[in-house]
């Protein structure tokens, strides 16, 4: 199991954060870019799946997978969008997604005045707390795969 | 580290701050803004905004700590909003005269306002106006346009302080920029 | 029964003031009446008779701070103080030994009245004046007013609104005192 990136979008779509720990191709565009186009695609996405659906989406939560990896999404009430790129055997991302928010993006972006919302975090404090909270978690520490 | 215990920890970690501590804090701001500006009305408004912005980061702590679902009517907005009075302000509102798109918050005393006695030149101050404020920058997080004003203040001789939310409109996510 | 409530600030200015009116005299029982006419005799001019008074008595409270301060452990001067175990009742937190009493026991006495001091740690003063009636205040009641007092300028600093050294003007505060002055 395994963890590739993941992206924090705020709810009018900005790239708030961009971090990676096991991406093994780098992307062929700047992150600003790539970031509008994983936005673009998983806004219609979202979209057709409210449509289609057959049951009623409860929890803003959803994935699709290809025969390499899987892209996990979490959207928080407030519409804060977390989409974390795993490998195929990762389960319960989102657990993981809904903790980042809880006890980083919360703890160290909302409670810290000097952070804008809206644009895109340079706190060093948060990028460390990321890391500490991505890396102890089950999908980034065991080796199964 | 196992993440059903980080997860719990944060459920039951509510820092405590003296409520005088807080109450006289909040008595200098308003003293402070009413000592800068000239009319009392600039005072309301400069304390709507302070709540407003207050409103839209404590949201988040607020869904982070409790994990509620999205509300289903109003009603069940103004019972969270009731709650989370609770939580972060140790007040309990009770809520009434309850419609399909407006309610009341009820409060015995004026929030903050334990030890505050309006002077004449201030009469038309609101004091509390920072939880309308609140009220307000919270709801627009969630996707709710409402509209929150103090009607009844006991700072002014009203049996109780009373605090009307009118529910205007469902916000949308905004669609990416630059994407049609 | 108290007569005259007064605070007085940092610098020895009275910050507020409050005698019992003449209207208030008069709608007091018969029975009290009597000395009241005695004490009215005495008093033609009460509200400039009290300043009198409070003010006097400041000298006195200075000179007890002074050797308060000097002499820790100072529990007012035991050749005013009616009762010589005065300090139990002060000392609530139990570290009264170590600090100054804040309740400076009765100042100065007269046959038809006597002044009690308090000082705050932050040299506020208050003076309450009792008029001497058949039934005695006891030495606790009068430590009562003092901290019923206390407590209502407490919460009056609170108040944001309240400048710090200006002359009071408080409704709340005025009730207190006026269930003070009207013997609770």
């Amino acid at each position: 199991m395994t963890i590739h990136n993941l992206y924090i979008f705020d709810r009018n779509g900005t790239l708030m954060y961009y971090g990676e720990w096991n991406r093994k191709k780098a992307g062929t565009m700047n992150k600003e870019e790539e970031g509008k186009l994983v936005y673009g695609m998983l806004f219609s996405l979202r979209s057709f799946l409210e449509k289609i659906s057959p049951l009623d989406l409860k929890d803003n939560s959803f994935c699709y997978r290809t025969s390499k990896y899987k892209m996990n999404y979490w959207e928080s009430p407030t519409g804060v969008k977390f989409v974390m790129n795993t490998d195929l055997s990762s389960p319960n991302v989102k657990d993981l997604l809904r903790l980042i928010y809880q006890m980083v993006y919360v703890e160290y972006v909302v409670k810290n005045p000097v952070c804008p919302m809206g644009e895109y975090i340079h706190s060093e404090l948060f990028a460390q707390k990321l890391d500490e909270v991505v890396k102890s978690s089950l999908i980034y520490t065991s080796k199964t795969s | 580290m196992s993440r059903q215990s980080t997860s719990s920890r944060i459920t039951a970690d509510s820092k405590k701050v003296n409520s005088e501590l807080f109450v006289l804090t909040y008595g200098t701001l308003v003293q402070q803004l009413v000592k800068d500006y000239e009319s009392v009305e600039d005072v309301n408004k400069q304390l709507e905004r302070i709540g407003y912005n207050i409103g839209l980061r404590v949201i988040e702590d607020f869904l982070a700590r409790t994990n509620y679902p999205r509300c289903t009517d109003l009603r069940d907005t103004a019972e969270k909003i009731q709650a989370a009075f609770k939580m972060y302000l140790n007040a309990t509102p009770s809520l009434s005269n309850v419609t399909a798109d407006e309610f009341s918050l009820v409060f015995e005393s004026t929030p903050f306002g334990e030890f505050t006695e309006l002077p004449d030149a201030c009469a038309n101050l609101k004091y509390c106006n920072v939880l309308p404020g609140v009220i307000r920058g919270a709801c627009e997080m969630v996707q709710m346009d409402v509209q929150a004003y103090v009607i009844a203040d006991t700072l002014k001789g009203d049996n109780a302080t009373e605090i009307r939310v009118r529910f205007i409109k469902k916000l949308h996510d905004a669609l990416p920029a630059g994407e049609d | 029964m108290a007569v005259c409530v007064c605070v007085i600030g940092k610098d020895n200015g009275p910050i507020y003031m409050r005698s019992r009116s003449r209207a208030d005299e008069l709608s007091q029982t018969v029975e009290h009446n009597l000395s009241q006419m005695a004490f009215r005799g005495v008093t033609a001019n009460t509200e400039l008779q009290y300043n009198f008074i409070v003010s006097s008595a400041l000298d006195i409270i200075e000179e007890r701070a002074l050797v308060g301060s000097s002499a820790s452990g100072y529990k007012g001067n035991p050749s005013l103080h009616p009762s010589a175990s005065g300090g139990a009742v002060g000392s609530i937190d139990g570290q009264q030994l170590a600090t100054r009493e804040l309740y400076l026991g009765a100042l100065t006495a007269r046959e038809e009245y006597k002044v009690y001091g308090y000082m705050t740690n932050t040299k506020i003063k208050f003076v309450i004046v009792i008029e001497e009636t058949s039934i005695p205040l006891r030495e606790n009641d009068i430590r009562t007013m003092f901290r019923k007092l206390h407590s209502a300028f407490c919460d009056l600093m609170s108040n944001p609104f309240y400048l710090p050294g200006s002359s009071i003007n408080s409704k709340r505060f005025d009730a207190v005192v006026t269930s003070i002055m009207s013997g609770q």
